[in-house]
């Protein structure tokens, strides 16, 4: 295992394979019990690190192997593959600010790499 | 290049801070560019470098938490030392001016010891608080100002193994710490926070 990230009622787990495990958290009894939901296996080495979105609807990894990788919790599917760090993926955060010009607000990913660099992507 | 190993966002202050293989914490501005050009299109989000915060460890960052609650900023190095670093409001921007002015005053007297000849009365250099009212409304001062360290706890472990992540609890005064470690221990600590 390499790395957790939690929300409201779910539980992600990396590993050093590159396998994403993400379980359902059901407290309905007095036991608090730990239900797999998903399984993603698409990087190819170690998950680095793991963010869920506060709407629960998303999932991303980023790994060793330098990709992020964008999960549709709802579909149970891989949605999009970011590639453009060149070293391996350290922390991830989403952030949210105002469009100039649309007056929505926007929600942005931000990433950290060893290769130096923090990226910004669109949502 | 330095390798990012963490970092984190201070929402408030619209800073991102973050840590890396050296003693330095970079302090980003994080913009949102506001009409399109040549570069981009609007509402790109753009982070700008505005300053450097100098930690007292020299050993790699391996964690960089803000404490919202506490209005604190933790930073974990690879040689267990753990700075703690007070981080003051967009709002209290008389605790941002008053370290304004002080800089401003020492960077004064430097100037007026150097101008001076030997046996020359004192010069006594005034202050524009306006100025620096104008670079406060504009964010263009070095907001690493917003950040006072006040405490390095030097984590002790046993086996002497090197620390790798920490959890803060939320719900106590104190700071409560659960720091995992590379030998597969976790230990909880109660940082008594200096007044």
């Amino acid at each position: 295992m390499t790395t957790i990230a939690v929300s409201a009622d779910l539980l992600a787990v990396g590993y050093t394979s590159g396998t994403v495990l993400v379980y359902q958290l059901d407290d309905s009894d007095d036991m608090l019990k730990f239900e797999q939901v998903h399984q993603f296996s698409f990087h190819k080495s170690a998950v680095n690190c793991l963010l869920i979105t506060d709407d629960g609807t998303q999932l991303v990894s980023g790994g060793a192997d330098t990709y992020i990788i964008i999960y549709d919790l709802i579909n149970s599917t891989a949605e999009y593959k970011l590639i453009g760090h060149s070293g391996a993926i350290t922390h991830l955060q989403v952030v949210v600010t105002p469009h100039p010009q649309r007056h929505t607000v926007q929600r942005s990913l931000l990433s950290a790499s060893v290769d130096g660099f923090i990226k910004v992507w669109d949502l | 290049m330095s390798k990012v190993n963490d970092f984190c966002l201070i929402g408030s202050l619209g800073l991102l801070i973050a840590g890396s293989t050296d003693k330095v914490l970079r302090v980003f501005a994080i913009r949102v560019r506001m009409e399109a050009d040549e570069t981009g299109d609007a509402g790109d989000v753009l982070l700008e470098l505005k300053g450097k915060i100098i930690k007292e460890s020299e050993s790699r960052t391996l964690q960089v938490t803000f404490d919202s609650k506490r209005s604190l900023m933790l930073v974990l190095s690879s040689d267990n030392k753990l700075e703690i670093f007070k981080v003051i409001g967009a709002q209290k921007t008389d605790s941002i001016l008053k370290k304004l002015i002080k800089r401003e005053k020492k960077a004064a007297l430097k100037r007026t010891h150097s101008e001076a000849s030997d046996d020359s009365l004192p010069i006594k250099k005034s202050i524009d608080k306006t100025k620096l009212n104008q670079l406060i409304e504009n964010r263009t001062y070095d907001m690493t100002l917003h950040f006072t360290r006040k405490q390095t706890v030097p984590l002790a472990e046993p086996t002497g193994s090197k620390a790798k992540s920490f959890v803060v609890g939320r719900d106590d005064k104190d700071i409560s710490l659960i720091v995992s470690y590379h030998s597969n221990t976790c230990n909880q600590y109660l940082i008594n926070l200096k007044p």
